[in-house]
C-alpha cells in the first residue's frame, strides 16, 4: 500500500491541480481506511484545543496553526506512537505533536513551503 | 499531575493514556533544555536539546553522544558534498533513528557559529515513506 501511495503521489506531479485533488481525495479515502501504514490522515479539532510552542520562536504561530486545526488539515504522519507530524497549511507547514484524545498540540518547527527541510542521508 | 504520588505518577504513565500524556507541558518540565557546544573542522556550533527532545532521548535511550555523532557525520557529509548549511530546517536519515534539526541563527559576529535546535523524528528509516509534492 505504501510503495502504491508514493508512485501514485510521484505520478500526480504531473497532473493540474484539479486532477490532483481528484486523485489525492480518493487516495487519502483509501489510506484511512487501511489501519496500518496510515501516512496521511486529515484531522480537525474543536474550541477545546490547546497548542502550544516547543520554542519562543514559533509562539507568533500558534494562532495560525489552532485556526488551521480546529478548520480541518491534512496531516503526515511521522511517528505514530509518538505523535509527531507534519501539519500542511496554506503557506506553512508545522511539525508537531498531536494527541488527538487530549487535544493538544505541541509545535517544535515550522516552514515557509519553498523552504522545506533538507533531507541527507548519512547512512554508513 | 503534580499533585500525585510516586504511585500514582507510574500508574498513569503506564496507563494507555500514558503516551499522550507525556506530551504535556507540566509533564516537560521534569526534562531541562541542554546546550552542547561542539568544534567541527574549526567552526563552532551550539547544538540546543530542548526538553521535548531530551524526554524522546530519555524514552528512547539515545545519548547525547549519538546526538552529536550524528551531527557530527551530518556536517561532514555536507562538507564532503559542497553543500553550504544555511538557516532552515534539515532532516538526518540513519540507519537507527531520524535526527531533526533547525539551524536557527548565525550567533557570532564573524558568522561561523551556529545555533541548532535538535529534535528526534522517526526511530529508524525502514518504514520511512519520503514524498515530495513540490514541483
Amino acid at each position: 500500500m505504501q510503495v502504491i501511495t508514493e508512485t501514485i503521489f510521484n505520478q500526480t506531479q504531473q497532473l493540474a491541480p484539479s486532477e490532483k485533488r481528484e486523485i489525492l481525495s480518493r487516495l487519502l479515502a483509501s489510506q484511512l481506511t487501511n489501519e496500518f501504514g496510515t501516512v496521511w490522515k486529515s484531522v480537525r479539532f474543536s474550541d477545546k484545543l490547546r497548542v502550544m510552542a516547543h520554542l519562543p520562536t514559533q509562539e507568533i504561530f500558534v494562532e495560525d496553526l489552532r485556526k488551521l486545526l480546529q478548520t480541518g488539515a491534512l496531516i503526515h504522519l511521522e511517528n505514530q506512537s509518538e505523535g509527531t507530524c507534519e501539519v500542511f497549511g496554506i503557506d506553512r507547514t508545522f511539525y508537531v505533536t498531536i494527541s488527538e484524545k487530549r487535544e493538544f498540540v505541541g509545535l517544535l518547527n515550522s516552514w515557509l513551503p519553498e523552504n522545506s527541510p533538507v533531507e541527507i542521508n548519512v547512512e554508513k | 499531575l503534580l499533585a500525585c504520588s510516586l504511585a500514582e505518577f507510574e500508574d498513569i504513565l503506564f496507563s494507555k493514556d500514558g503516551s499522550d500524556i507525556i506530551r504535556e507541558p507540566e509533564f516537560l518540565q521534569y526534562f531541562s533544555q541542554t546546550v552542547i557546544s561542539i568544534t567541527i573542522n574549526k567552526t563552532a556550533w551550539t547544538l540546543k536539546i530542548i526538553p521535548y527532545t531530551h524526554l524522546r532521548m530519555v524514552q528512547r535511550s539515545i545519548n547525547q553522544q549519538k546526538i552529536i555523532n550524528l551531527f557530527i557525520r551530518f556536517v561532514e557529509i555536507c562538507a564532503t558534498k559542497g553543500e553550504t548549511i544555511i538557516i532552515g530546517a534539515y532532516t538526518i536519515f540513519d540507519k537507527s533513528m531520524t535526527l531533526r534539526i533547525d539551524v536557527d541563527e548565525i550567533s557570532d559576529e564573524i558568522g561561523f557559529a551556529h545555533t541548532i535546535t535538535v529534535f528526534v523524528g522517526k526511530e529508524n528509516t525502514a518504514n520511512t515513506i519520503s514524498i515530495n509534492t513540490e514541483k
